[in-house]
């Protein structure tokens, strides 16, 4: 009897140890102000739900990450795609778990959301009770209220959509997803944002990847040539009014991807990425030969410009499953500093 | 070297080994014969082989091969959840280095290399074993292990028939078959079965804001298998022909985070697979030959769709991805024993792997030439040696050549007290998925390449009411080009020889059987901890070169007690599964990483004449877990399940 107390105590023991390294300690943020900064939206890897928000404050040029999870106690989703910030609220699109979080800018706190998306990629604020979410999959923009974030209805564009840039209340949205058409992803769908209706269509060439507005108004949209490399990245000027290609500026090597095309806030200088950062001014001829910034071996994911200071944001995606750099260089390219983010640190949002 | 070439080289092969088994033909019985071959399979036993009990065999019958291992070996069941996907590795290594075999045939995709155990019923398999390094080795297994299925012939047994309906949580159904005729020359055996579940578990879901709790949709499966087994025998000749069939058909749930997706997405998995295998044995009184043809055919056919939430609700994302596998394999097995002491084995092998797949350009194939060759020595004094060499050929490339060595003996002075020490070189081809992948596969790509060692030091002890058996194992595993799919500059990812892994670590196995009157006690522990860092240049530049890799926990324990009492059988089983990394950061946050968790199963079972009655309580504690990151476990479940028997010699 007693060698089977013996088997009994084992049993026990074991099961004891194992629960005691069952536990794990959350580390919770407590509410308040987050100052001054910008937020770093970390899309995470496709279906492990690791999608994640960091903050970076300017006041102490340091990064908090995660902070979603630690202020909400959830996450964030999975494949966060991007982030609107309008008034004091920003806009969240979590792609893969297709939603719309809506948090209050200043706190990072949760507010409300919109979900049962299809693909959700961007959002462009209409007005205070009207906002177009561009669409991987649907072949339109999904129309919302973004106070009560009441669905309110699709304005069929005839392709999917991605980025979207507004010229006097039109809507110009690019088409970059060849999913679910059988047409080439190479227009920009022009809507016209009062009646919510397609009016035209630009063809620029594949994949228009996104899209900026400089100070003379004129749309610019930079394209990656597709997929496959199958066609010739190009970026392109056209004039919105007329909604004709006034310039074309062919990239010299097919293999290219170049993506991320940003303008300053005075609406001069243009910026994208191309394995390097590249700047190029709006009455330039050419494109730039010579890089801004050298990715010298970084993995440049997506790119920001500073709205107040023009400080070059970049962030560096690494090896996609650990945690990604943010660096931030002054205008004329110098480093100022580096801070680590979330995995496959993306899209910059700035605090108004 | 072509096709035809092989075939000659293995027809001459087959005549060498006649002729040189003629001369030992005698007129001794084929019973006699086995006897010699089990000799090899007890002093596998003093290495690194873990054999299932077959008592836990027959208790987890209802169960699948996952669960099985789960709960009674070292390995690490990578489980997507009930009905889902579930991977096995050893040693810190991936799915895909995972060797199973099916009566000594490969039952690993051709495309991704890995075996879905949820997909085994141990319904069908008559003999489970598990084999790590050099024993893996040279027993043709992977680089981090080999799991070895087996069904078994057996002859003057007479009828039986064995029928068992199960029912359990969530909608879940069992019905099971094996029925059986054994006659002096002739063994037919059919089995089949039809598990079905609609496992729609409750489940704390802590992705929405609040947490709230929910049921678990969208992960209802259908599986439906038959095995037929007809095995001939006539004085030394064995004829066996085994065939397996099975339909298996499951929704896949989405993870926690994207429930609240538009579109009524829409995933499935819907594959079917025949696997036959047809033998012939020849026994002579030290020698014996053994020609093996396998062909087993496998379809895949992954969907995917979403509709579009408004207007006609067209169809605004698919994938729907079909696999065509198929595998030939002929095999020729000699093996010839030379004295009391020594014995030959040699193997030689030719395979095709074809595919056609919606993910490939066009129909991809590789072949594969075989050769291996053992030598084992044995002495009455405990000593064991098993030494020899793979070397084998694919698409006219010769691969590397994988010798192996183990030794185990007594250690001096002692009795029970033995020591093993293993040495051996392998490697793992890529999948094809690695190779030829549209966009990304990367035909040029290597071989991965591992040098292993282990060292095993084991106590045995057996009195007349009670055994121990402790077994403390130490391994080491350098992988030289393991297969990493990268990000590229275009924007799909490509596969590379890139990382250098070093897999470290020790391993405890302890069992124990006790009689006490009519009570028999039983206990086993499994516990290994597993150290795999990436010890590649780049790894040192990316600055993670000592992590552990993802999923792979470097605590993982199991413990089982069982009791025989006359008619009943009762179990209790803990499972422990040690804090996981989702990624490679330093130090990750607790959001995304798995914390450890432990599981609570017991099971009982009652005996009455031609009937038995089982009930089985899987995580008696109700714990909230999961295995991997948002994919939903079920909380405390039972199943119950009666049988009849019946047998007539």
């Amino acid at each position: 009897m007693k060698k089977f107390i013996y088997y009994i105590l084992t049993i026990v023991l074991i099961t004891s140890a194992c629960t005691k390294l069952d536990n794990d300690t959350p580390d919770p943020l407590p509410p308040g102000q987050l100052g001054n900064g910008f937020y770093v939206l970390n899309q995470g890897n496709f279906t492990s739900g690791n999608a994640s928000l960091s903050f970076f404050s300017e006041d102490s040029a340091k990064m908090i990450n995660n902070i979603f999870f630690k202020l909400n106690n959830a996450p964030l989703g999975d494949v966060a795609q991007s982030i609107t910030l309008w008034r004091d609220e920003a806009y969240i699109v979590v792609n893969n778990s297709a939603y719309i979080y809506v948090i209050d800018s200043k706190t990072g706190l949760f507010k409300r959301k919109l979900a049962e998306l299809q693909s959700p990629r961007f959002i462009q604020i209409i007005d205070a009770d009207k906002a177009y979410i561009s669409d991987f999959q649907l072949k339109g923009l999904m129309v919302f209220n973004p106070m009560n974030m009441q669905p309110l209805g699709v304005i069929e564009t005839g392709k999917t959509t991605e980025a979207m840039a507004m010229v006097d209340y039109e809507v110009f949205a690019t088409n970059w997803s060849s999913y679910n058409q059988t047409s080439t992803n190479n227009t920009v769908q022009v809507i016209d944002a009062i009646h919510d209706k397609l009016v035209d269509s630009i063809v620029v060439a594949k994949e228009p990847n996104s899209l900026v507005v400089d100070k003379h108004k004129k749309l610019w949209v930079l394209c990656s040539g597709g997929f496959m490399n199958e066609e010739i990245p190009a970026l392109i000027r056209i004039d919105p009014a007329s909604r004709t290609i006034e310039k074309r500026f062919n990239f010299p090597v097919l293999q290219s991807s170049p993506e991320q095309l940003r303008i300053n806030k005075s609406g001069d200088q243009l910026y994208f990425l191309n394995g390097d950062v590249y700047a190029m001014h709006i009455d330039e001829e050419q494109l730039p030969s010579d890089p801004k910034i050298n990715a010298s071996g970084r993995n440049f994911f997506t790119l920001a410009v500073h709205p107040e200071d023009q400080t070059i944001i970049v962030t560096d995606a690494g090896n996609y499953v650990q945690n990604g750099w943010v660096f931030r260089f002054a205008s004329d390219g110098m480093l100022i500093d580096s801070a680590q983010a979330g995995i496959i640190p993306g899209f910059i949002g700035f605090i108004n | 070297m072509s096709l035809a070439y092989r075939h000659i080289l293995l027809f001459l092969q087959l005549m060498i080994f006649s002729v040189v088994s003629e001369a030992q033909i005698s007129d001794t019985l084929l019973l006699q014969q086995v006897e010699i071959f089990a000799s090899t399979e007890q002093l596998h036993e003093k290495a690194l082989i873990q054999k299932i009990d077959k008592t836990v065999l027959q208790a987890k019958s209802l169960n699948t091969v996952a669960d099985l291992l789960q709960q009674n070996s070292g390995i690490f069941i990578k489980d997507y959840g009930p009905g889902s996907l579930a991977t096995a590795s050893f040693r810190g290594t991936t799915a895909s280095h995972t060797k199973v075999l099916w009566n000594g045939v490969p039952i690993n995709a051709p495309n991704n290399g890995q075996v879905d155990f949820n997909r085994l019923p141990v319904f069908f398999v008559d003999e489970a074993q598990l084999a790590r390094g050099a024993q893996s080795a040279s027993l043709h297994g992977g680089l981090g292990g080999l799991v070895m299925l087996n069904n078994q012939s057996a002859f003057n047994q007479g009828f039986q028939i064995e029928l068992k309906q199960a029912v359990g949580s969530f909608n879940s159904y069992g019905t099971y078959a094996d029925i059986s005729l054994s006659l002096k020359n002739l063994h037919l055996r059919s089995r089949i079965f039809r598990a079905s579940s609609q496992n729609d578990f409750e489940y704390l879901n802590t992705a929405p804001i609040p947490a709230q709790k929910m049921k678990q949709e969208k992960a209802d499966f259908l599986d439906r298998g038959f095995l037929q087994e007809i095995h001939w025998q006539k004085r030394r000749s064995l004829l066996s022909f085994i065939s397996w069939s099975q339909w298996n058909n499951r929704n896949l749930p989405p993870i926690m985070t994207n429930l609240e997706r538009g579109g009524n997405p829409e995933e499935r998995q819907d594959d079917r697979f025949h696997r036959n295998i047809l033998s012939y044995k020849y026994f002579w009184s030290k020698a014996s030959l053994e020609l093996k043809s396998s062909y087993f055919a496998e379809y895949q056919h992954y969907f995917i769709r979403t509709t579009s939430n408004y207007g006609s609700y067209e169809t605004v994302s698919q994938i729907d991805s079909k696999n065509n596998l198929h595998f030939w394999q002929q095999e020729i097995n000699f093996t010839q024993t030379f004295g009391t002491n020594w014995e030959l084995n040699a193997t030689n092998i030719i395979s095709r792997q074809a595919a056609f797949s919606t993910s490939y350009e066009n129909k991809k194939q590789r072949d594969q030439y075989a050769l291996r060759v053992k030598m084992i020595y044995q002495d009455e004094k405990g000593h064991l040696l098993e030494f020899g060499a793979h070397q084998d050929d694919l698409d006219g490339k010769l691969m590397v050549l994988s010798p192996f060595a183990h030794f185990t003996a007594n250690i001096p002075g002692t009795k029970r007290w033995h020591y093993s020490v293993g040495l051996s070189r392998n490697y793992n081809a890529p999948s094809l998925n690695d190779l030829y992948w549209y966009p990304g596969g990367n035909p040029n790509l290597l071989a991965e390449k591992a040098l292993q060692s282990d060292f095993l030091l084991q106590y045995k002890l057996k009195q007349e009411n009670y055994a121990i058996s402790v077994s403390a194992g130490l391994y080491a595993s350098h992988v030289e080009d393991w297969i990493q799919w990268r990000p590229t500059e275009n924007r799909y990812w490509v596969p590379e020889n890139i990382s250098k892994v070093f897999a470290r670590g020790a391993e405890l196995f302890f069992k124990s059987k006790y009689k006490q009157g009519k009570l028999k006690h039983n206990l086993q522990i499994n516990y290994t901890f597993t150290r795999t860092t990436d010890e590649s240049p780049l790894a040192q530049i990316e600055n993670t070169q000592g992590r552990q890799l993802i999923y792979i926990p470097k605590h993982q324990a199991n413990a089982a007690y069982r009791l025989y009492w006359n008619q009943w059988f009762f179990s209790y089983t803990v499972v422990f599964t040690g804090k996981r990394n989702t990624s490679l950061n330093e130090n990750e946050f607790y959001g995304f990483a798995l914390p450890a968790y432990t599981l609570h199963h017991l099971s009982l079972s009652r005996t009455w004449k031609n009937f038995s009655a089982d009930f089985q309580l899987n995580n008696i504690f109700d714990k909230n877990y999961q295995a991997i990151r948002w994919r939903a476990m079920p909380g405390r479940n039972f199943t119950i399940a009666l049988s009849y028997q019946f047998k007539k010699k």
